[in-house]
């Protein structure tokens, strides 16, 4: 039975999340386009922004992309995933509905201190401290009690996830855990353990600091703080999408997940690795001692491991239903998939890039060579492939497969929605490559200004092609990108216009099982419990001495006092 | 030029700032370039670092007959406690002004002063119940600001004795442009002093077409621009001529708004390059090759400006955002207003009736009832032949990620022998 059928309150929460996920995207990425023309010189005249306000859009465009509508997707994604893994309904749905309101309000709140940057003669403060809210730029408190009521709202979502979990458990005493409620909760084990860091920088430090009830704050702490969440946020975001990989990529290509044991073994490790790694986002920064941060690097670099099996499972899965479909030889079976199916491109695509991501990611891990890239506009270069497209088009691909079986509705504008993720494809790819090269060059990021030649950065002669070379490549790939969510927009907007139950739906909702089950796989790795008292300790060894020295100091020094912006 | 503009130059020493990307802020606005010279040299304007002064709204408050003058540091202004009270003032010579501060963190730096005053402003942070006092002897305008709020606008200026200073009246609607290239044809610049500026802008002014040399004999060889500095009007077209060979014209600053691209491509005698000037303001240029010869250059496009200290523009100096930030404003309130009704609209159209002659039925999630049939989904993909776990070696897999391992290892030896120990150190250094 379809989904909105068999689980109506569900379906409904899922529609919301996406929904706003879905406004928060559109926002956003409309930002990205002026941010991709402003800081390249073109057609600059044209756009109603000046280079301070371009603080503004580029504060809109991290924290609405980054923070809002990945939230908002990832929450909703793990309600479908849990309820049809589980094949029961949420225990406490009015639980996930109240934080999905805190959420609601949350974001409302920090985007209109945000978006306040445009008028400042209006009341509401501002905002413009970028996604990352570094202290000692301050922003209008208003925007610090949005990011918190959106992360606990998050928490809350969490809460029922688990919830259900018991309540499944309690009837199913000697069952495997379900491959996707696995992930879900191993995903928000992280999730719990790592944006508590936020939350207490936010809540204990930023909001009293931006009140006027502290008057200074220590930077270093705080970003410490942040850090601490800010890598494994990065994994928050990809989880979800390994989650949409493993289980409804190989159905979409006609196959089989290769191995769930295996698949298992991967979010075990994420669980325990991500988090005591977040000083590799702070190598250039000083008072943390060099032997942490390489602590912090030994456990970046295991974290390739994961990725790695993940690559080498997924594709199996893959290469598996080609062969299902008549594929043959040793890459010839990729002629084989369906890559006209716009859910099945979209993510197979989406892990394309993020291969090509996980080159910039290792050379971003290197302590050394980090200094060769850092805070140059490689970085957005890189992140671009994991978070704005390995889990940005992932999800585009999951929304065409599952919002029919949310809403009951057939996929409307289907020519738009096949041709849609290639686009995406190709601007990502100008926009990318050439952001690598520039920050190789020693192009910064984060600058209203049109550099022809790394002005005041490394002075570096890019090795091939010319800065302004790559100024066109971002502003064309940036065009190209936007051009493409308006695409998806569309097709997303006339689907749910659309009416439903006007016959069959071109997506099919039932998913089978892996080629190699869980049965033989050891239980241990089900054991969520072991996992997190392990993850635990090892926070405390990255952790503990670092933070111990920063607190002998003073909590709140070497402090400095706000920058309001 | 000031500080602010040499930490813009560079970035990283911008980074090393304990405000970070604070100042970085206000080196993108700084950055922005010289521009249209309204009252104070279009100090209190939306083109000026710090952009526009909410709380400066063209008059400049008379002062002169008083020995002692207050100015409030850090008055309700420019959205927050960020102003300068009163922005704009004058005094005679030989009066004493006391700086008081009535809000926390402030500070006063000072952007120009006239020749031979030695006001020194206050640089360290102060909170308040401050005071800096000064007596200002020197005749002339002085500008200055707070560093910590200057992107919000807290700016302000004390016109010290005559009575042809600040917010002076009228003028015409062409924009003035001072021809300040700041240090730019100095030693202490990229590259190094230029030969054959000697100080003088050629005015060609009038002219529709004008013609710059690139590679005129100059700087121990042919290495100048020809003129190297010269004034034009908005809207006329420069044609730079290759005189000489391997030369480019990359642009070293341009004001905001202006859209010129440089040329970039290496070229030889012969090639020309045109480009259309309409952003009034200081463009200034250099040859990447020969740089370090001294070879830049410096387009002025505007009128001269006609009055003597700070005349010009009056009134009319932008006393809060360009129109253009509340259309923006506007067009954003509306298309966010929109977006957030989008879910609504949508969960109350579904329960408009249905359209009979379609045979779409009113539908109510929950599945098969007897108003209703359940949504049928498309059929589950069945494959000719079931390949089952035993049957299945993942050869192409192994290959493709075989392939992907070797371009990772290349990529990264790439990246770490050529470009990263190849350039030596960097930030570092
Ligand atoms: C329409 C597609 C997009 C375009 C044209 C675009 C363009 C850009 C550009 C040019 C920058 C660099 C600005 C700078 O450093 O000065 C940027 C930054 C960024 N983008 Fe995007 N982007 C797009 C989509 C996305 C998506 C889907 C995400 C995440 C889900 C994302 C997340 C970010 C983040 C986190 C930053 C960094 C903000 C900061 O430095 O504070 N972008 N984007
Ligand atoms: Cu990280
Ligand atoms: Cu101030």
């Amino acid at each position: 039975m379809t989904f909105i059928d068999k689980f109506p309150t569900e379906a409904k929460l899922v529609r919301w999340h996406f929904g706003v996920g879905f406004v928060a995207l559109a926002i956003g990425g409309l930002f990205g386009l002026v941010q991709a023309l402003y800081r390249t010189g073109h057609l600059r005249s044209l756009l109603p922004i000046n280079a301070a306000q371009y603080y503004t859009v580029l504060t809109g465009h991290g924290v609405l992309l980054a923070l809002v509508f990945t939230t908002f997707l990832i929450c909703g994604f793990f309600v479908w995933a849990v309820t049809r893994s589980l094949d029961r309904p949420l225990s406490h749905p009015r639980l996930v509905w109240t934080g999905f309101i805190s959420m609601v309000v949350g974001t409302t709140l920090a985007a209109i201190t945000i978006l306040n940057g445009f008028a400042p003669e209006l009341p509401f403060g501002s905002a413009n401290v970028l996604y990352t809210f570094y202290p000692p730029l301050q922003a209008h408190p208003a925007f610090y009690v949005g990011a918190a009521l959106l992360i606990v709202g998050s928490w809350i979502v969490g809460a029922d996830y688990f919830l259900t979990y018991r309540a499944w458990r309690a009837d199913n005493p000697d069952k495997r855990i379900p491959l996707q409620t696995f992930m879900v909760l191993a995903t928000f084990v992280m999730w719990y353990l790592s944006s508590a860091g936020v939350a207490v920088e936010v809540v204990a430090f930023l909001i009293p600091w931006s009140m006027g009830w502290i008057s200074q704050v220590d930077p270093l702490l705080t970003r410490t703080l942040f850090w601490y969440f800010g890598h494994p946020v990065v994994y928050f975001w990809l989880l979800p999408a390994y989650l949409a990989w493993y289980t409804i990529l190989p159905k979409l290509a006609g196959g089989k997940l290769f191995s769930d044991p295996l698949a298992r073994v991967v979010f075990v490790l994420f669980v325990l690795l991500s988090t005591p790694v977040g000083f590799h986002h702070q190598y250039t920064d000083p008072g943390i001692a060099e032997g942490f941060k390489f602590i912090a690097m030994t456990n970046t670099f295991m974290l390739l491991l994961p990725s790695l099996l993940t690559a080498f499972t997924v594709v199996a899965s893959l290469e598996h239903g080609a062969r299902q479909r008549g594929g043959s030889g040793y890459i010839g079976w990729l002629r084989a998939l369906p890559w006209g199916k716009p859910s099945f491109s979209a993510m197979a695509l989406a892990g394309l890039v993020f291969a090509a991501g996980g080159f910039s990611g290792m050379i971003n891990a290197g302590m050394n060579i980090n200094y060769l890239i850092h805070n140059t506009i490689w970085v957005p270069g890189h992140f671009h492939l994991t978070v704005g497209t390995a889990f940005a088009l992932t999800m585009m691909g999951v929304a065409y497969w599952l919002v029919p079986q949310i809403t009951g509705k057939r996929l409307q504008h289907r020519t738009l929605a096949a041709i849609q993720p290639f686009v995406w494809v190709i601007g990502m790819t100008l926009m990318s490559n050439a952001m690598h090269r520039g920050g190789l060059a020693g192009l910064p990021r984060r600058t209203a200004k049109p550099l022809f030649r790394g002005e005041g950065a490394a002075p570096f002669d890019p090795v091939v092609g010319t800065i302004s070379e790559m100024q066109l490549q971002i502003a064309i790939g940036g065009t190209l990108l936007f051009v493409s969510l308006a695409l998806f927009l569309a097709v997303m907007v006339g689907t749910w216009l659309s009416r439903p139950g006007m016959g069959r739906l071109s997506v099919n909702g039932s998913i089978p099982s892996a080629l190699s089950g869980p049965a033989d796989s050891p239980r241990i790795l089900d054991n969520l419990k072991v996992w997190t008292a392990i993850a635990v300790v090892l926070v405390i060894i990255a952790y503990g001495l670092p933070l111990y020295g920063m607190l002998a100091d003073g909590v709140l020094a070497p402090g400095s006092p706000g920058f309001p912006v | 030029m000031t500080r602010l503009d040499d930490t813009a130059l560079s970035r990283r020493g911008v980074l090393r700032a304990a405000a970070g990307t604070a100042t970085a802020v206000a080196a993108g606005t700084a950055a922005t370039g010289a521009a249209a010279a309204q009252a104070y040299d279009g100090w209190f304007s939306g083109d000026a670092k710090g952009g526009a002064v909410g709380n400066y709204d063209g008059t400049t408050v008379d002062r002169t007959g008083t020995d002692e003058v207050t100015i409030d540091v850090g008055v309700d202004a420019n959205g927050g406690t960020y102003g300068f009270g009163p922005a704009a003032v004058r005094v005679d010579p030989g009066t004493t002004v006391s700086f008081e501060w009535v809000s926390n963190t402030h500070n006063i730096l000072i952007d120009a002063q006239p020749d031979g005053a030695d006001w020194g402003g206050h640089d360290p942070i102060e909170n308040t119940g401050f005071t800096h006092t000064h007596t200002f002897d020197t005749e002339g305008v002085y500008t200055y600001y707070c560093n910590p709020h200057l992107t919000m606008g807290m700016k302000g200026a004390i016109v010290v004795g005559g009575d042809s200073g600040g917010g002076g009246g009228g003028g015409s609607d062409q924009p003035t442009v001072a021809a300040d290239y700041g240090d730019w044809f100095t030693k202490s610049a990229d590259g190094g002093a230029t030969g054959n500026y000697t100080g003088d802008t050629t005015d060609k002014t009038g002219t529709d077409e004008v013609t710059v040399e690139v590679g005129a004999d100059a700087n121990g060889g042919t290495y100048g621009f020809g003129p190297a500095a010269v004034r034009v009007d908005p809207g006329t077209t420069v044609t730079f001529k290759w005189t000489s060979n391997t030369h480019n014209v990359l642009v070293q600053a341009q004001p905001d708004g202006a859209d010129w691209g440089g040329h970039e491509p290496i070229e030889n005698e012969g090639f020309t390059h045109t480009h259309t000037f309409e952003t009034a303001g200081v463009y200034t240029y250099y040859c990447n090759p020969h740089l370090t010869m001294g070879m830049k250059g410096a387009i002025v496009v505007g009128a001269p400006p006609s009055g003597t200290t700070g005349g010009g523009g009056g009134g009319a100096a932008g006393s809060s955002v360009s129109p253009a930030s509340t259309l923006w404003t506007a067009v954003f309130a509306g298309a966010v207003g929109v977006a957030m009704l989008v879910p609504v609209a949508v969960s109350y159209y579904r329960r408009t009736p249905a359209p009979d002659s379609s045979g779409a039925f009113d539908y109510e999630p929950g599945g098969d009832t007897d108003d209703q049939p359940a949504i049928p989904e498309a059929d589950a993909f069945e494959p000719d032949t079931e390949l089952g776990h035993d049957e299945y070696d993942p050869v192409g897999t192994l290959s493709i990620v075989a392939v992907y391992f070797l371009i990772l290892v290349g990529m990264w030896a790439f990246t770490y022998f050529i470009e990263f120990l190849g350039n030596g150190p960097t930030i570092m250094g």
